[in-house]
C-alpha cells in the first residue's frame, strides 16, 4: 500500500488513522460488502429497484438494519452477543447510522476483519476502526457497531 | 468526422437543397413526400444539434459534480446512500441532455449512475436475471444508448 492510497482512506475513514490494516483488492464496483460479507465477488446487492442491484424477493426494500439482519439470517446467521474470534465460528459486525444499515463487516479466521468498501477496495483492519468518530469530518460515514452476528464455517 | 461536424453538413446540404426550390416549400411539402422527407430530416437535425450544444455546455459543471460525489461516496454500498448526494441530484436535474455525459462515465468508470438512468429516462432495458451484474447491466444501458441514438459509439 502507496501513501496515496493510505491518506486516501484515512480521510474518507479518519478511525483507520491511528490503527493497522492494509488494502487486499483493487477498486472493484462488480461487488458490494454485503457481497463480500457473504464469499460472493460476482455481484452488488442493492434494495433499490431502480439500482439495477441484486435484492431478494421476499424481502422489503428499504435499508434498515432489521432488513439487513433478516437478510443474513435466511443466510444461515444468528445474533451474536459480542466479535470474539471463535473456532470454526464465522462472524459479522452489522454497522448503523440510527436504524438505517450502513456497512457490513466479516471476520477472517485469524481474527482480523475484512470489509469492502462500497465500490472501492477490500481493506483488511481492526474492527473499531471503521466507526465514525463522534463530531468527525469522516467523508464516509458508518457510524456504530449495532449488531454482531455468527454461523458456522 | 465528428457528431457535430456530421451535423452541421447535413444541415448545409438541406438548407441549400430547399433554397434551390423553385416554388415555396412550404406549399410543395403537401404535395411532394421528397421535400416533405428532407423537411423533416432538417427539423431532426436541428434538434439533435441543439442537444449536443446543451450536452456541451454542460461538460465542465458535470465533470466537477461527478468527480465530487465519487470522492465523497464510493465507500458506500447501497445506492439510498449514495444517491442523496447533492451533486447526484444536481445531475438529475440537468435532465436529457446529460445522458451523454452519463453513457461516458459508465463506461469509463462505472459507477451508481442508474438511479440516474431511470429517473432521467423512464427505460428499463436490464432483464430482472441481470440484476446486480454490473457488466451486464452497463452493456444493457450502453446497448440501450445506442439504440435511441444517445451514443454513437
Amino acid at each position: 500500500m502507496n501513501d496515496r492510497d493510505r491518506a486516501r482512506l484515512c480521510l474518507r475513514l479518519p478511525g483507520l488513522e491511528t490503527t493497522s490494516f492494509r488494502i487486499s483488492s483493487p477498486r472493484d464496483e462488480t461487488y458490494n460488502c454485503i457481497a463480500w460479507a457473504l464469499g460472493e465477488t460476482d455481484r452488488s446487492w442493492d434494495p433499490e429497484p431502480d439500482s439495477e442491484g441484486y435484492w431478494p424477493s421476499g424481502l422489503p426494500h428499504d435499508i434498515s438494519i432489521e432488513t439487513v439482519q433478516r437478510l443474513f439470517t435466511a443466510k444461515g446467521f444468528v445474533a451474536s452477543s459480542n466479535s470474539d474470534l471463535e473456532p470454526n465460528v464465522e462472524k459479522l459486525a452489522l454497522f448503523a447510522i440510527e436504524a438505517e444499515f450502513t456497512h457490513v463487516a466479516r471476520q477472517l479466521p485469524d481474527g482480523a476483519w475484512t470489509s469492502k468498501l462500497g465500490e472501492d477496495c477490500d481493506i483488511e483492519h481492526e474492527l473499531q476502526a471503521l466507526m465514525t468518530p463522534p463530531s468527525s469530518f469522516a467523508l464516509w460515514r458508518y457510524g456504530r457497531i449495532t449488531t454482531y452476528m455468527r454461523r458456522r464455517r | 468526422m465528428t457528431t457535430s461536424n456530421a451535423t452541421t453538413l447535413q444541415i448545409e446540404a438541406l438548407t441549400a437543397a430547399i433554397d434551390a426550390h423553385p416554388l415555396d416549400w412550404r406549399e410543395h411539402c403537401l404535395g411532394d413526400p421528397e421535400v416533405g422527407e428532407a423537411v423533416m430530416s432538417l427539423a431532426r437535425a436541428l434538434q439533435t444539434a441543439s442537444v449536443a450544444q446543451q450536452t456541451e455546455a454542460l461538460r465542465p459543471e458535470f465533470n466537477t459534480l461527478a468527480d465530487t460525489w465519487r470522492e465523497e461516496t464510493s465507500g458506500y454500498s447501497f445506492s439510498a446512500q449514495s444517491t442523496d448526494h447533492p451533486a447526484y441530484r444536481r445531475i438529475i436535474g440537468m435532465g436529457r441532455p446529460v445522458l451523454p455525459l452519463i453513457f461516458e462515465q459508465l463506461a469509463e468508470h462505472g459507477g451508481q449512475w442508474y438511479v440516474a438512468l431511470h429517473a432521467i429516462t423512464d427505460a428499463n432495458p436490464v432483464p430482472p436475471e441481470d440484476r446486480g451484474h454490473r457488466a451486464k447491466t452497463r452493456e444493457a444501458w450502453l446497448n440501450w444508448a445506442r439504440e435511441h441514438k444517445i451514443i454513437s459509439w
